[in-house]
């Protein structure tokens, strides 16, 4: 699913609990992709999902491209989900992943907020936490613009093929074309 | 904050004995082979996902094709050196949920959520049971129904394999073996 005109989401960093904390811009590298996941650890089903469909993805790129590619979870759940714990669920699927963290409910609300993101962490009737999110796997660009998104369910092809298609894109020079918009039904 | 055993659970154990066909129709089968062509319920394709240090919650899945008689999974129970709890869950799309949105008063005509915005939230409930039909199948499978195991004892590994015990309304329990995977 592309976004036209592409959202800018890159006005607020996030700190970066797999890197002692730093503050870590929701933008790409130059010439890379950032994928950004709003999600939360103790999320036994969409989210391991989405991020093993992205392990596999991942896998299916060259190693230059691979490279290129950045992957960030921010947890919306950041009361349960202390730095270390986030830190080891992100890397468990993607070894350098980031894992974005903070206690400012406000700033992680405004920035999932220009992806569109939202989210709701409730203690409900029973006692038990429940827990909703947008489980889109959103791509962001090196000018911080939200190029991409894929609905929960996308399979790891056409992730790949997506990734592999934008990141041609930027080898063309920049501000490339968005890639056709892969299928984007639940498989 | 245990979840009180079904009383239903001594019967259904009975049940399960005068359904020694069944068990034999599941237990020990290696195959995925489908409904049995006698009559019994089959369980195939039990996997769950690997989970990471510190990770409190796990997902089993599977395939459950009925046999003769349309029948009900009601409860499934991992060991406790697994999770401290076990629970059939299903994945939902968050306008699928009664009142869990201020604005979600009228269920129904929601499906347009199905957009960037809103349809795209996803949230997990309990289910009391999941129908298995009568010669169908159904999945349990990322992204809808899963056996959810609540406050692992430790992370599941690749190639681990543990016990779980499903308890169907006709067919009584069922012991499957669960295999870890990276999937």
């Amino acid at each position: 699913m592309v976004r036209d005109p592409a959202p800018r989401v890159d006005a607020e960093p996030l700190p970066d609990a797999s890197r002692a904390d730093a503050a870590m811009p929701l933008r790409a590298a130059d010439d890379g992709l950032l994928l950004v996941y709003f999600g939360y650890t103790s999320c036994p089903d969409v989210c391991p999902t989405t991020m093993a469909d992205l392990r596999i993805a991942l896998g299916d790129l060259t190693q230059a491209e691979r490279e290129r590619v950045q992957v960030a979870m921010v947890t919306i759940d950041p009361t349960r989900d202390l730095g270390e714990v986030l830190t080891n669920y992100v890397q468990t699927f993607v070894p350098d992943g980031h894992a974005l963290r903070t206690e400012d409910a406000v700033l992680l609300e405004r920035v999932a907020d220009r992806f569109g993101a939202s989210y709701s962490v409730e203690r409900g009737e029973s006692g038990a936490i429940e827990v909703s999110h947008t489980a889109f796997l959103y791509v962001v660009d090196d000018a911080g613009l939200l190029r991409l998104q894929w609905p929960f369910g996308t399979t790891a092809d056409a992730v790949s093929r997506d990734l592999d298609s934008l990141l041609q894109g930027l080898d063309r020079g920049g501000s490339a074309a968005a890639p056709d918009p892969t299928d984007q039904e639940v498989s | 904050m245990r979840r009180s055993r079904l009383p239903l659970r001594a019967v259904l154990g009975a049940l399960a004995i005068a359904l020694v066909s069944v068990l034999a129709a599941c237990g020990g089968s290696d195959s995925s082979s489908g409904s049995g062509g006698d009559g019994g319920l089959a369980i195939a394709d039990v996997w769950a996902r690997t989970s990471a240090e510190g990770q409190t919650m796990g997902a089993a899945y599977m395939t459950i094709t009925g046999g003769g008689d349309a029948d009900r999974l009601i409860e499934a129970l991992a060991p406790t050196e697994i999770a401290r709890l076990t629970e059939i869950h299903e994945t939902v799309p968050v306008s699928e949920v009664e009142g869990a949105e201020p604005m979600d008063g009228m269920e129904g005509d929601s499906m347009e959520g199905m957009d960037m915005e809103g349809g795209a939230e996803m949230t997990m409930r309990p289910v009391e049971w999941i129908d298995v039909p009568a010669g169908g199948s159904v999945a349990l499978e990322p992204g809808g129904y899963h056996i959810m195991l609540v406050d692992l004892a430790k992370p599941l590994a690749v190639g681990d394999t543990f016990d779980l015990t499903l308890t169907f309304e006709q067919a009584g329990e069922q012991t499957v073996k669960v295999t870890v995977r990276d999937a």
